[in-house]
């Protein structure tokens, strides 16, 4: 049997609803529900990755239509192997700051952290799932609401004033960014008469150049917001700056995401069919390169915790992107290994950081100076996920880079090579930086104590990822699918991402 | 294109030229976020005017006339102006959102301007060492 995808919409839909009613009763209660709405996302979207797991690699996607209209009257929602692993990792995501952050002492505040956690997966899985454009625009605003409630929240103590610099910045620029991909939707539904992608696709002969050139701007522009791809990122710092770890941690590993993938979904499949395809994905090919180093050289300058990891987070977006749209086997793998890789170390990293530095001012990187002697555990945490994000073997990101550095050769594109080697080298600076202050000896600074969830939830994400870098086999037939199901849609219209 | 057209088209052009003139050029953020109000109208715009077909009626039933009796061919796209009024929607909500916080920045740093940003790919001036 097989669940039916709309359960992923539904179940957080109806925990939204529940939420604020039960906390009437219980605050305490009422934490807790957002809790097990996540949860039972999480279950229905591993359920639905593994029905592709079991299946043959001929399986087409698992596909739903909302109320048995069929498209395009009614909205359909596609999960293939490709969806339905982004969403399992951003739902991780999810529970592993919703797990982590609760808190044995009771707090006066509502349940809205929780609830905007768990509304941002949901808006994010949306996105993902969804196989019309505007349910996808409606998604995106679920998404970024959300987000501008977790950019407000501070580190430390909300009484103390919200942060308010990131909010109106992503409030700003996210809602100019979703009226702009709105004016590509209009632009691509006047020359198609559908909003379902996949007949989009078949139609791309209907849409003229100037028509498409111009959606693409604005889906570029309005997607690149989401997905703080260069130079559309002013706001990102603001947000790591001054929110909680448990926002950054939703902004790089949800919502982010969310972004990229859409981006790459409505280009591969309307947009660059409609143009001169090579073109339009040596577009975002540069654009993600520039991205990689432009994230990861403001990283290696980077003197605050969070702005660094922040920034570390806008190169890999950038790598990711780019590695999509080199495309071929090397290039889609590459891809998925270095969203996986980056989806299980940041978070981790976040996290260790938040329990660190919970204060609502800037952290030097002096706060981690000394964090091995301080505590062991908490050191070795750190730098397995330091390393991990590195892309040390046997971490997922290790496979991906090699897989993105073959991919490049092979195309004989040593520019790229170059560039991404050098975008490595600063990576590497950065990390050793951070990783020599951990392994600093500082007698005298107070010894560190982790939240229990901290370690256990930390812990299982470092062994997740090790898993899969030692054993890639585990995850080889998904890869497959993955890659066939993409060269599907780059070349057969009818082919859903 | 005809008049109707050259009006919709000019007019939908004119608003997000106003509007991203607003964006980059003022620096209070209430008017920022009524530039971005001004591009959303013209985008909602943009939709209905995609739907729009010379010379027919609203796609609305009247009097007795069932719904399969509506002669094909007579009403402009009815997806369009469903699409429209949800944007709208949305619009009010996101501009409620954006003006939220823009009253709570004004509480919390005494401005609305936006020079006070620390803004900046690289920038790292506000973290002292």
């Amino acid at each position: 049997m097989t669940p039916d995808p709309v359960l992923l919409i539904v179940f957080p839909l109806i925990a939204a609803f529940l939420t604020p009613l039960v906390s009437m009763v219980s605050k305490r209660l009422g934490r807790q529900v957002p809790l097990l709405g996540t949860f039972s996302m999480g279950v229905i979207s591993l359920w639905l990755l593994l029905e592709f797991v079991d299946m043959d690699t001929t399986m087409g996607p698992i596909t739903t239509t909302t109320g048995g209209f069929q498209p395009p009257w009614g909205i359909s929602l596609v999960v293939t192997p490709l969806t339905a692993l982004v969403a399992t990792g951003m739902i991780g995501v999810a529970l592993y700051v919703l797990i982590t952050s609760i808190q044995k002492k009771e707090q006066d505040s509502g349940p809205w952290f929780e609830l905007f956690v768990m509304m941002a997966a949901a808006g994010a899985v949306g996105m993902v799932i969804t196989g019309d454009l505007f349910n996808m625009f409606v998604f995106l605003e679920i998404t970024s609401i959300s987000g501008t409630v977790l950019a407000a929240l501070p580190r430390g103590d909300p009484e103390k004033g919200l942060n308010w610099k990131g909010a109106v910045g992503y409030a700003v620029i996210s809602a100019l960014a979703s009226f702009l991909i709105l004016g590509g939707i209009a632009l691509l539904y006047g020359s198609t008469s559908t909003l379902n992608l996949s007949q989009m696709a078949e139609r791309t002969g209907d849409i003229d150049s100037f028509t498409a050139g111009a959606a693409l701007l604005l889906m570029l522009i309005g997607f690149g917001v989401e997905a703080e791809i260069f130079p559309l990122n002013g706001w990102a710092p603001e947000v790591y700056r001054g929110s909680r770890w448990g926002s950054s941690s939703v902004f790089s590993g949800i919502i982010g995401k969310a972004g990229l993938i859409a981006l790459v979904k409505v280009v591969t499949m309307v947009l660059a069919p409609a143009l001169d395809g090579a073109f339009v994905m040596d577009i975002l090919l540069w654009g993600g390169v520039i991205t990689f180093v432009v994230g990861e050289a403001a990283a290696f300058t980077s003197r605050d915790l969070y702005r660094l990891l922040g920034f570390s987070s806008i190169g890999m977006f950038g790598l990711i992107l780019a590695a999509f749209s080199l495309g071929g086997r090397a290039g889609i793998w590459a891809a998925v290994l270095i969203l996986i890789g980056h989806m299980i170390s940041k978070p981790v990293l976040f996290s260790l950081s938040g329990a660190l530095h919970n204060k609502d001012r800037d952290a030097p990187l002096s706060t981690l100076d000394g964090l091995l002697s301080r505590s062991k555990g908490a050191g070795f945490l750190f730098i397995g996920a330091a390393l991990m994000l590195l892309g040390m073997p046997p971490s997922p990101i290790f496979w991906g880079k090699y897989f993105l550095f073959t991919g490049a050769g092979g195309e004989e594109n040593w520019l790229l090579v170059a560039i991404i080697i050098m975008g490595t080298l600063l990576e590497a600076g950065y990390i050793g930086k951070i990783l020599w202050r951990v392994m600093q000896r500082t007698p005298g600074r107070r010894t560190v104590r982790l939240p229990i969830t901290t370690v256990i939830m930390a812990f299982a994400a470092i062994t997740i990822g090790l898993v899969i870098g030692l054993i890639p086999g585990i995850i080889e037939d998904l890869l497959w699918m993955v890659y066939t199901n993409f060269e599907k849609l780059v070349y057969l219209p009818w082919g859903v991402i | 294109m005809n008049g109707a057209g050259l009006v919709f088209y000019g007019g939908i052009l004119l608003l997000i030229a106003i509007g991203i003139w607003g964006i980059l050029s003022r620096r209070n953020l209430i008017k920022v976020i009524m530039a971005i109000a001004i591009i959303e109208t013209g985008v909602n715009l943009l939709l209905v005017s995609v739907g729009y077909i010379s010379g027919r009626s609203a796609p609305i039933v009247e009097g007795d006339t069932g719904i399969g009796l509506v002669p094909e061919g007579q009403v402009v796209d009815p997806i369009p102006q469903a699409l429209v009024l949800t944007a709208i929607v949305i619009g009010l909500a996101t501009t409620a959102m954006a003006l939220v916080a823009a009253v709570g920045y004004y509480r919390k740093h005494g401005t609305l301007e936006l020079k006070s940003w620390s803004y900046g790919i690289t920038g790292d001036r506000e973290v002292k060492k």
